[in-house]
């Protein structure tokens, strides 16, 4: 039934081709050039996954007169306190020489000062201008370069596989993981003796979202299945602007923070500057959950734009300017037929990052044994809300750190189980198997409006309630669905694999927003509108079996 | 909006591989083509029949992973814009398009409109990248890059490693692809210590994959969706010809035998 599968051994199983994965390929293998490495990519390699999307840049305190020491401030500031303190200032205080490294070991250039100094633009909800960019296209800057790199260490590298679930021996320590090839639909068992889930969040069970297509939050439920603990969960954030197109599907694809923090305006559909009630000193360039949050606020009490969103206006910065600076952004709005530099253009809150993941130490040592973590997939470093320009430090700087500790802390080869390998891969297969059963597309559909509408930018007790009992019959129904029973290229199995992972994920973040009973961060309870420190200056953890436990912040030592 | 559409639909490598032709009724006009083309397959699903493979992920025209010919040309008649970005509002009702993988003997098939580019990868593999740690004693993030040369270097850096221009080749040659990668390095102080060999190595590869040869046609930068200019090529054939005349390496012993 599951057909002849291979297996691999290998040293470390890198699971994700983004910031995060490519940097620990290139570390683990300079630190030990014997090491065998396997990097596996959902998508294309090189091209998939949402580093390449960033648009806006990269935090690193760099000139003289700012500090880490503030760069931590804004980052803890903006996650309402719950940050774990020794990853944050892990995430500052390595975050210059991970810049520095781009340059110089991996030929990555930074956009300059005419005196030949990196250029570093305004992000929204910091104190100093610290965003190291290249152009408003700074993703595809670091992915050729590090992709390159990788390349010429030549590591074995499985593209448009995707990991169905990691392999466990009986004392629960992570072994590897079964692999689909999607152009074959064959098996790959990895027995690998370090695991490293790297695959990036993207919070795609939303109506409007902003990942890349490929995501569906695999490494978070793919950890949490075999055992991992996860923390803040309820943390979703929202970037505030997301292209309106109609009903194209590229509605949700993100118009990048620079263009608030060079001095955008947002207008709601009565055309009043919204932001003056909703943060009167920082305006636009609040942080991104509070312009998000006060968007959603102005469109829900009837004074959105006619697309349900409110206005960007860039126009009285200049044309010029604004081509000149964000030609990718203006690009991208003529494609859709919006003019940027001249006109305002339709914009809508947008699903963007999942704060919450699974647990780890500052050695990216996730609570399973064997099993690492680094980016989206960790949680803890941004608390409740992440600045715009943490996200490809934080993978990029926990890419190293894993690829610089693994080898030194990676185990014997453990067995793994032919039985454990088939049950895993049956699984997958037995939508191909049923038949009657419902489109996997309406399934889809329903969670998008549902998560949009329920577990959404407010929330609140009863419909957080409903919403876990909603989301509970559409698994039943998708656990009913399904499949045309081809195995190659087979895209309606890759959707119900996707959802899968997501409808888990979904429960799991509406679980934790019901478990925190305040409004922090990028959390809002409209029964609990206001934050409480006295019960909730602390993180949710959700362990095995769904157990929800709240502990306190972990304080910094080093 | 109606559409007729013609599809290349192929099992896999060991099949043939035919036109099939499918009317879409359901067409609005703020589609990007791909989510066209998921609407074409969600009603292909719900007959049971097999949907149309076809590579994609970003949707923002920035990963390079989309891509197939549309009437013939590479990423369809929208100049500087690849199939995700492409939207149906430059098309018109009753349109009849014809759908087509890239075809190049360097770039195998693998399913309906995917075809395997990992040739591209090894090209990169071959000396596409920098190896000298440009750190001390003097830093390469202090020596001062003529403004016009970042310039181009960025215009070059755009490559998205679509394969577009090898698609839209009469030759089915690499040269903007492999071009547009020596001419970043080559106008950066990174990529000074290896350009010669790089531009040696690179060649090397690009035969060795099976493209064709160059010759100035300029197909490549009429369908490049990132406007990469012709002039990349010249660059890259500046670094190879003077590489070949004052280097004795192996890689130009290679070459010769």
């Amino acid at each position: 039934m599951i057909g002849t599968y291979e297996v691999v051994e290998t040293d470390l199983l890198i699971l994700g081709g983004g910031g995060a994965g490519l940097l620990a390929a290139i570390h683990a293998h300079d630190n030990a050039p014997d090491l065998d490495i396997t990097v596996v990519v959902k998508a294309l390699f090189g091209k998939g996954g949402c580093t390449r999307l960033v648009q806006g840049g990269y935090n690193a305190a760099l000139d003289a007169a700012d500090s880490v020491e503030r760069h931590f401030e804004d980052t803890i500031k903006a996650g309402s306190f719950i940050n774990d303190r020794e990853l944050a200032w892990l995430l500052v205080s390595r975050a210059p020489a991970v810049v520095d490294e781009l340059e110089k070991r991996h030929g990555c250039y930074f956009d300059r000062h005419p005196d030949g100094r990196i250029h570093q633009k305004a992000f929204a909800g910091q104190s100093f201008d610290r965003t190291v960019h290249k152009g408003d296209l700074t993703g595809i800057e670091i992915m050729n370069r590090l992709t390159e790199q990788v390349f010429k260490r030549a590591p074995r590298i499985l593209e448009e596989h995707r990991a169905l679930d990691l392999l466990t021996d009986s004392n629960g320590s992570v072994c590897g993981a079964v692999l689909l090839d999607i152009r074959t639909g064959r098996f790959v068992a990895v027995n690998a003796r370090a695991t490293l889930l790297a695959t990036g969040g993207g919070p795609n069970m939303y109506r409007i979202a902003a990942a890349a297509a490929d995501k569906a939050c695999d490494g978070i439920a793919i950890g949490y299945r075999a055992g991992a603990e996860l923390m803040d969960m309820e943390m979703v954030q929202f970037h505030p602007t997301g292209l309106i197109a109609a009903d194209s599907r590229m509605t949700g694809t993100v118009l990048e923070e620079g263009l608030r923090g060079a001095g955008g305006h947002l207008f709601n559909g009565r055309g009043e500057r919204f932001m003056e009630r909703y943060d009167a000193v920082r305006l636009e360039r609040s942080t991104r959950d509070v312009v998000a949050r006060s968007s959603y606020l102005e469109i829900r009490a009837g004074r959105g734009s006619p697309n349900n969103g409110v206005f960007i206006d860039v126009s009285h910065l200049g044309a010029e300017f604004v081509i000149r600076n964000f030609p990718g952004m203006v690009k991208r709005c003529s494609d859709m037929g919006f003019d940027l530099a001249r006109k305002p253009v339709e914009v809508s809150p947008t699903a963007h990052f999942i704060m919450g993941g699974l647990c780890m130490d500052t050695e990216t040592r996730s609570r399973l044994d064997g099993l690492f973590v680094a980016g989206e997939d960790a949680g803890g470093v941004h608390g409740a809300n992440r600045l715009g320009g943490n996200g490809v430090a934080e993978s990029t700087v926990f890419g190293c750190v894993a690829g610089d500790t693994i080898p030194s802390l990676i185990s014997r080869l453990r067995k793994v189980s032919d039985a454990q390998i088939e049950q895993i891969a049956m699984e997958a297969l037995a939508p191909l198997t049923r038949n009657g059963g419902e489109s996997v597309f309406e399934i889809k559909a329903e969670m998008q409006n549902l998560m949009w509408d329920k577990v959404g930018l407010v929330r609140n007790g009863p419909d957080l309630q409903a919403a876990m009992g909603e989301l509970e019959s559409l698994t039943e129904r998708l656990e009913r669905a399904s499949i045309r029973s081809f195995r190659k290229y087979n895209l309606e199995w890759q959707e119900y694999l996707n959802l899968k992972n997501f409808l888990l994920v979904s429960r799991l973040v509406a679980l934790s927003a019901l478990a925190r009973e305040d409004s922090r961060g990028s959390h809002y309870r409209s029964d609990f509108p206001g934050a409480n420190d006295e019960r909730f200056l602390k993180n949710v953890y959700i362990g095995p079996g769904q157990k929800v436990e709240l502990r306190p912040v972990r304080e910094r030592h080093s | 909006m109606r559409l007729i559409l013609h599809v290349w639909r192929q099992k896999s490598p060991a099949h043939a591989g035919q036109m099939v032709r499918y009317e879409h009724k359901q067409v609005s006009t703020h589609m990007s083509f791909l989510e066209m083309l998921d609407v074409l397959n969600e009603e292909l699903i719900a007959k049971g029949e097999e949907p149309v493979a076809f590579d994609h992920d970003c949707r923002e025209g920035i990963c390079g992973s989309c891509g197939f010919m549309i009437n013939g040309v590479a990423h369809g008649p929208q100049p500087g814009t690849t199939v995700c970005q492409l939207h149906m509002r430059h098309f018109k009702d009753g349109d009849e398009l014809y759908l087509e993988p890239w075809r190049a003997s360097a770039f195998p098939a693998v399913k309906d409109l995917v075809v395997d580019r990992s040739a591209f990868d090894r090209i990169i593999a071959s000396g596409g990248f920098i190896s000298v740690a440009a750190g001390s004693p003097q830093d390469a993030n202090c020596i001062p890059v003529p403004k016009e040369n970042a310039d181009l270097a960025m215009d070059a850096a755009a490559c998205i490693g679509c394969g577009a221009c090898v698609a839209a080749c009469p030759n089915a040659a690499a040269a903007l692809f492999t071009g547009a990668k020596i001419a970043h390095l080559g106008l950066l102080p990174q990529g000074q210590p290896e350009r010669y060999d790089r531009a040696l190595n690179m060649a090397a590869q690009v035969r060795t994959e099976g493209f064709g040869s160059c010759t100035n046609i300029g197909e490549c930068e009429a369908v490049c969706p990132k406007e990469i200019k012709l002039e990349v090529i010249a660059r890259m054939n500046r670094d190879f010809i003077k590489a070949s005349w004052t280097q004795r390496g192996d890689a130009f012993r290679n070459e010769s035998a």
